[in-house]
């Protein structure tokens, strides 16, 4: 599994969220008045899951969701990006995209801090915190 | 003497290698024993003669529904049927263990938590003798 080849399928399932700029993994950028998905580097990644190293997984992958300010406007996309409701819903796009690097993309949970800076701005940012199984080797 | 890892552990059920979907696995080898004591045993001691040997074999990992060798395909519906195992220890090489037996699936398992991956274990009982050499 490589994780160059996870994020890029994981970028493609973000853009289906309008509202939503998802530069490639390891460009930043600045917000604009979509919403910007950051995808990090996960903490750990276990690369004998299985024997003969038949499986490999990411566990805890950080992507960032920020929304500048600390307006209404900001609070409501969040909001939205760790809903229940498609296609404006980031975690929903995360499951439903179609991944061969890996077997499956799962969105343990989303950790919201709403006092975030990002580039020196005030942002509201929320953590998807991703888990990724895939095979090993 | 050397150690060895677990990762190189090679598990084949029915000729089929389901080591790529494994996590754990674990042969328990014990015999029954029997008391011999007579009266007035020196040193108050019990005396026991060894009886027969019996093993048990138990294995587990993840789910995988995408290779025709994955441990559902391998194992789903044999409960009750004796199945050749063979068992590499220490992986794959000249020299190091191979373990050749028969075993009756007593049960197959699937575990499927909300938030995590499939699992899968497996319960077998040895019948006859563990069959012990050294790869080619």
């Amino acid at each position: 599994m490589n994780l160059k080849n996870v994020a890029a399928e994981m970028r493609t399932a973000l853009l289906t969220v309008p509202n939503l700029r998802v530069p490639t993994w390891g460009d930043g950028g600045a917000i604009g008045t979509k919403g910007l998905a950051l995808i990090g580097w996960p903490d750990r990644v276990e690369l004998t899951a299985t024997y003969v190293r038949g499986k490999a997984r990411v566990a805890d992958w950080p992507i960032y969701l920020l929304a500048t300010g600390q307006n209404r406007g900001a609070h409501d996309l969040i909001a939205a990006l760790i809903g229940d409701t498609a296609p404006a819903s980031a975690n929903l796009a995360l499951e439903a995209g179609a991944y061969t690097a890996c077997d499956f993309v799962h969105v343990a949970y989303a950790e919201i801090d709403p006092a975030a800076r990002y580039q020196g701005s005030p942002v509201i940012a929320a953590v998807l915190h991703v888990d990724v199984n895939g095979p090993g080797k | 003497m050397a150690t060895a890892h677990g990762k190189l552990t090679k598990i084949q059920i029915t000729a089929k290698d389901i080591s790529p979907f494994t996590k754990n696995s674990q042969l328990e080898r014990a015999a029954s024993t029997h008391d011999t004591t007579g009266y007035a045993p020196t040193g108050d001691a019990k005396l026991f003669a060894g009886g027969t040997r019996e093993a048990k074999f138990t294995c587990s990992g993840v789910y995988d529904n995408t290779v025709s060798v994955g441990p559902r395909l391998v194992l789903v519906g044999n409960e009750g049927t004796s199945m050749a195992i063979i068992r590499n220890v220490e992986g794959i090489g000249t020299g190091k263990p191979n373990e050749a037996f028969n075993a009756i699936l007593e049960k197959y398992v699937e575990t499927n938590p909300h938030d995590d991956m499939v699992t899968w274990s497996a319960d077998f009982q040895v019948t006859g003798p563990i069959t012990v050499t050294a790869l080619p």
